[in-house]
């Protein structure tokens, strides 16, 4: 346990092996209609946690595909309701009405981003443990919901800009009320420093038609790893990303042809790759003691939230 | 027979932890075993009914969970231990069996899950999922939705357009005087455009370009394209065309998520060609019953010939080569099999002076001043 940058977190799946899984779903999620992708889901996240390591224990993700499903029945009910009232005033032929369900329809969907949000970080972190100490979120709806909802209508108003200090402020949010046992987090980003680095990204990007782009892509996630702290009985332990923007560019670019290539069925390697790379370029600094931590978070087993995300596509992890 | 045992890491759920500890299995319970905080040898016995899960999901690392949340637990890297654990004390289901066959690479399943996921995709996407598509176009959509559908359609596409209504006015009096029967509230509009086309929407829009116009000689020609068109809206040729395509996008979608974009891309592509086929079918479909609607009218079905002819003349060379692929049946095809099609029954023709004489007015009335 030094403060000397460790690379403590790594992982040991293979392609061949979530190849094996994944082509099972896929055959079991056609074979029912769709029934079985809550299962599916689970069975590939529970894969793809037992092979992520941390000081030499392995994550186990708990959820089952029983409380998505019953997540996926609750949720259900809502977007059809959606959709029906959109698709009503879009058939109606009459202008006004095609104007108020589309407000209508936009608002919903973004009314429902920070519930999904919110919904996926609970029912998600509860059921991520590591050496039985379980991960948790106690953020509250309502203030995350509110919270949301400003920086979004300030962001609008000021076309965009105050985008930047709306995703530091998301994010401040999330931090503070995530708990992995005794251990909290907190997230250092300045909004200032976050729209220049997206301004520049942006530029950039335009200027040399899009090549910048890995290199935006690269300085967003390294923002936002490096800026993150893991906190444990007063030490802080600062979380440092080693990934380049021709190390992005280059894993991007084979991943696509061996993604193209294979048809699709290679997304399996691609998605070991990716993590290989992203995991292993990632440092703790400082003091982390693993057989320190205890169990704080309590149970919660309501996967709505995180069926509203795959609903929106919203990929938040 | 010897009871199984192992090394593991043993969690107690409530702090991280973790105790060196081995792992025995016994009949009815496992028995793990370790030095506690005070160094003092101890154990802890788990009933069989009470574990939770036992996972091996990964091959380097298994587990097992014990109780209630907070879950007791162990670790381990012993590879057999949990295929020792599932023979002792469970009967996996046949999900299970498979997942841990294809996890440990068995060929065979793997191969065989590929092939099945491939078949069933492509029968599904190639035939089922087009055929279910338009069996509802054809059988279960409501008229009423229809007919919104085309008048929305119609509306965003005539913004961009330039409608002549005097001679739109004039070309659905000659419609009405045609007799041709129709079931849609149909609406011939004739548009200003230098593109030779017609086209007709779900529910009964048909627009004709002026130019194509133009190039019409006969009442029995004109009449043709209006029994072409009017095919196309009664047979509800547009609304299966765009209910195959909504269900093929929908159906993308899906895979998309398992899958990928390009790999959707590739297939979108296929189903183009294949979707060329299936308009072919429904031009020639729109061609035979367009002169079944002639005959039928007592109107010289020989105008369908007439018009096709008119367009053979405008018809680029080079398209020949792309005959499989092209919508339209190559017109040489379509002019033959019009021309058998007419030879097939005799049809009496008798002069409609009203329709003659509405074909003339048509042609001669200029163009709309703000169509100019």
């Amino acid at each position: 346990m030094s403060s000397e940058p460790t690379n403590k977190v790594s992982f040991h799946g293979t392609g061949s092996q979530l190849f094996g899984i994944q082509i099972v779903n896929l055959l079991l999620t056609v074979l029912t209609l769709g029934i079985y992708y809550p299962w599916a889901k689970v069975k590939t996240l529970k894969y793809m946690y037992s092979e992520t390591e941390f000081f030499q224990s392995r994550f186990t993700f708990h959820g089952t595909g029983k409380e998505l499903f019953m997540g996926f029945l609750k949720i259900i009910g809502i977007f059809l309701l959606i959709f029906g009232i959109y698709m009503a005033c879009v058939l109606s032929g009459n202008m006004i009405l095609l104007f108020i369900g589309l407000a209508f329809y936009m608002v919903s969907i973004f009314t429902l981003i920070p519930v999904a949000i919110h919904g996926t970080l609970r029912y998600r972190l509860s059921r991520t443990s590591w050496r039985g100490i379980h991960f948790g979120y106690r953020g509250e709806l309502k203030t995350f919901f509110m919270l949301y909802i400003k920086g979004l209508l300030l962001t609008l108003i000021t076309f965009g800009i105050y985008g930047s200090w709306f995703s530091i402020e998301i994010r401040k949010y999330i931090y503070q009320h995530m708990r992995f046992g005794n251990v909290s987090f907190s997230y250092e980003g300045d909004g200032k420093d976050f729209f220049i680095l997206n301004l520049k990204g942006i530029i950039l990007t335009i200027l040399t038609l899009g090549i910048y782009s890995f290199w935006y892509m690269k300085d967003l996630y390294v923002y936002m790893i490096n800026q993150s702290r893991i906190h444990q009985e007063g030490n802080t332990i600062e979380l440092k990303s080693n990934i380049s923007g021709g190390g992005v560019f280059w894993l991007f670019f084979s991943n696509s042809l061996l993604v193209m290539f294979t048809l699709g069925f290679g997304i399996s390697w691609a998605i070991v790759r990716q993590m290989n790379y992203f995991l292993s370029n990632t440092e703790f600094i400082g003091i982390f003691n693993p057989d320190a931590l205890i169990q704080t978070e309590e149970d919660y087993n309501n996967a709505a939230g995180e069926n509203i995300s795959d609903f929106l596509d919203l990929g938040a992890f | 027979m010897e009871n199984y045992s192992f090394r593991a890491k043993y969690y107690d759920g409530k702090s991280s932890l973790g105790n060196d500890a081995e792992v025995e299995f016994f009949d009815d319970y496992i028995k793990i075993s370790f030095y506690n905080a005070q160094f003092q040898w101890t154990f802890v016995k788990w009933e069989i009914a009470n574990i939770t899960s036992a996972e091996h999901l990964s091959k380097s690392s298994s587990t097992i969970q014990y109780g209630k949340f907070p879950f007791e637990y162990i670790e381990t890297n012993d590879e057999k231990c949990i295929e020792v654990y599932r023979s002792k004390y469970l009967k996996d289901s046949v999900f299970t069996k498979l997942y841990h066959k294809a996890v440990k690479g068995n060929k065979q399943l793997i191969i065989t899950a590929c092939a099945a996921v491939l078949f069933i995709a492509a029968t599904s996407y190639f035939f089922i999922l087009p055929k279910l598509a338009d069996y509802f176009a054809q059988y279960l959509m409501a008229k009423e939705w229809e007919i919104a559908l085309g008048e929305n359609f119609f509306n965003n596409i005539t913004k961009e357009m330039k409608i002549d209504s005097s001679k739109s006015a004039i070309a659905n009096e000659f419609l009405i005087e045609t007799g041709f029967e129709t079931t849609y509230p149909v609406q011939l509009s004739i548009v200003k455009s230098n593109t030779i086309n017609a086209f007709a929407m779900p529910g009964g829009h048909i627009v004709i370009f002026d130019t194509l116009l133009s190039m019409i000689e006969t009442p029995e020609e004109l009449a043709a394209l209006i029994g072409h068109e009017l095919t196309h809206v009664e047979k509800r040729h547009s609304t299966r065309m765009l209910c195959r395509n909504l269900a093929g996008y929908f159906f993308i979608s899906l895979i998309s998520g398992d899958v990928n974009g390009i790999s959707a891309v590739l297939i979108e592509n296929a189903h183009m060609v294949a979707g060329m086929k299936y308009i072919r079918g429904l031009e020639e479909e729109a061609d035979k019953n367009g002169i079944e609607l002639l005959r039928k009218n007592k109107l010289n079905p020989q105008g369908m010939v007439a018009l096709l002819k008119h367009l053979k003349s405008v018809e680029n060379e080079q398209y020949k080569w792309f005959q499989w692929i092209l919508s339209h049946p190559l017109t040489d095809d379509r002019i033959s099999y019009c021309i058998s099609e007419i030879k097939k029954s005799n049809a009496t023709i008798s002069e409609n002076k009203r329709l003659t004489d509405l074909f003339q007015k048509l042609k001669s009335t200029s163009l709309d001043e703000e169509c100019e």
